[in-house]
């Protein structure tokens, strides 16, 4: 499975092992970038196929409404992580177009799963 | 010399030392009277009580525990006194003098003192005679204050009924000495749990990475058919029990920190248990342990806190899954009954003796550390998490547990 994945993850641990376990996946074009603001930078000339994305970003936009921004030009969809799975969030998401979201620990499995069902 | 510091009834002294260590500066003075967050506070019985007995004791209309600050006095509490004079500018108190003396101030004809006869409260028709303060004196030697009696007729206190005023003076300056130390308590307190969630919030990031790596190491080791594999075994069962402390540790402070809220919404509960399967799926897969559900007349929603099932569930759930050993199963049934909800977490696992599950229903406050059966540790906040939220939603718990045999965790919650 390849697929043109952006990374929008301000804990650079865990941008590090989502990276990592993409790649064993068999994606091959992975960037990541730790924030809302410059996601909607590089998302125009990265042109990604899928946004795997941080619920809840450190600074800045938070990553639903990254999402948000993202798609009002694309039609790409997104991915979410989050640290728990709360109404609130999901109500959020909602608005956006998403394939599904993943609660923290991530595993690789769970992440593999996720991929090959919306492959 | 012994003194007492009246102006009309003098002679007998007070059998009391005079407080040589008593100081007047006044910048340090509102410092200290500062420090104890008295000031504007809200009536409070402890303190009413005290002036409703100093009132009975001296046998006057009038009792008040009065606190000077830089420009006013504030009472905490008072008889015979209304609402509206909770405040006064210092100017026109008598109890400015109190404070600036180390022993009691009576004044028997108010009208008749130089420093009170032209007072408001004095000069008016049907105004106040008699007057007895007793310094309110802080452990720095400092006067914040005053308990004082006032009465519309001259009168004279006995000895007897003084050494009472100020054994009832001592007790106010008690109180206020607690209020002060519950206030650093709850400081404390409050800090200790902030760093609870900090430190819980800053381990998980470090923890992610290593179960998300540990896993895709899993696959790469299975793919070659390593004989390390059990290491990865290892390093993900301990993981996931750290990252279940660390979960406990974060709820745990929230629910301390935050207090118990409801915030009811409308909540598909079959939702909230697939979620709540999706975070211990992997911890009881780890274990081959059959995990089992039954949900009935859950289709309609509820309007409920949501998350404080969610948490409920996931920690009964989690702690079965701690004490039950590898091969053995979970269920989880959730019941909408007329009026309430009823769930129950059975498990075949190592059960408790009697009087570990008394224990557990009895103490109410004590962490019960604990071992499961893979090793885990558990801090026994899991359980006091549970209590919590059980009381919050009004519900109903019951064990039932033989060594050996099993747990079952009844819940039952009005809805």
């Amino acid at each position: 499975m390849d697929k043109k994945i952006l990374i929008i993850e301000d804990d650079l641990i865990l941008a590090l092992s989502l990276e990592m376990m993409l790649k064993r996946i068999g994606c091959t074009e992975i960037m990541k970038v730790e924030t809302g603001e410059e996601a909607l930078k590089v998302s125009e000339t990265f042109q990604p196929e899928l946004l795997l994305v941080d619920v809840q970003l450190g600074t800045g936009m938070t990553g639903i409404e990254a999402v948000k921004k993202i798609q009002e030009n694309s039609d790409v969809p997104a991915l979410y992580v989050t640290g728990n799975s709360d109404q609130y969030f999901r109500q959020k998401a909602e608005s956006t177009n998403y394939i599904d979201y993943l609660i923290k620990p991530i595993t690789y499995r769970e992440l593999n799963e996720v991929l090959c069902t919306h492959a | 010399m012994r003194e007492r510091f009246d102006f009309c009834c003098t002679d007998q002294p007070i059998q009391d030392m005079i407080d040589l260590d008593f100081k007047t500066d006044e910048t340090r003075r509102l410092e200290d009277l500062q420090s104890y967050q008295i000031l504007d506070s809200l009536p409070e019985k402890a303190f009413d009580n005290l002036t409703k007995l100093a009132s009975e004791i001296a046998d006057t209309p009038i009792a008040m525990i009065n606190l000077i600050d830089e420009k006013r006095q504030w009472t905490k509490s008072m008889v015979g006194i209304p609402e509206e004079l909770r405040e006064a500018p210092r100017e026109v108190s008598v109890c400015q003098f109190t404070i600036k003396e180390p022993d009691v101030t009576e004044i028997c004809n108010l009208k008749e003192d130089y420093r009170t006869s032209h007072l408001p409260s004095v000069n008016s028709e049907g105004g106040l005679r008699y007057y007895f303060g007793v310094p309110l004196i802080t452990k720095n030697r400092y006067a914040i204050g005053t308990l004082c009696v006032l009465d519309y007729q001259e009168t004279k206190l006995s000895d007897k009924q003084i050494e009472q005023l100020k054994i009832i003076a001592n007790e106010v300056m008690t109180h206020l000495e607690l209020h002060k130390q519950n206030q650093e308590l709850q400081k404390l307190n409050e800090y200790k749990l902030q760093l609870m969630k900090m430190l819980s919030h800053d381990m998980r990031s470090p923890l992610n990475g290593i179960i998300g790596l540990s896993s895709m190491l899993r696959e790469q080791l299975e793919d070659e058919e390593s004989p390390h594999i059990d290491v990865i075994d290892i390093i993900e069962q301990s993981s996931s029990q750290l990252n279940q402390m660390i979960d406990e540790v974060m709820n745990y402070s929230i629910i301390e920190s935050e207090g118990l809220k409801l915030t009811p919404y409308n909540v598909n509960l079959e939702e909230v248990v697939d979620n709540i399967l999706q975070l211990y799926r992997p911890a009881s897969r780890i274990k081959d342990i059959d995990l089992e559900i039954y949900t009935e007349g859950l289709e309609e929603p509820i309007w409920i806190d949501g998350e404080k099932y969610e948490q409920l569930i996931g920690n009964l759930l989690s702690n079965a899954i701690k004490y039950t050993k590898k091969g053995g199963w979970v269920k989880l049934s959730l019941i909408r009954k007329s009026n309430s909800l009823e769930l129950k977490v059975i498990d075949s696992g190592i059960g408790m003796s009697s009087e570990e599950t008394k224990s557990l229903l009895e103490n109410e406050n004590r962490f019960q550390a604990s071992k499961g059966t893979s090793g885990e540790k558990s801090s026994g906040i899991g359980f006091a998490i549970i209590r919590h939220i059980i009381d919050l939603l009004d519900g109903d718990i019951n064990i039932e547990s033989a060594e050996g045999e099993g747990t079952t965790f009844r819940i039952e919650i009005p809805v």
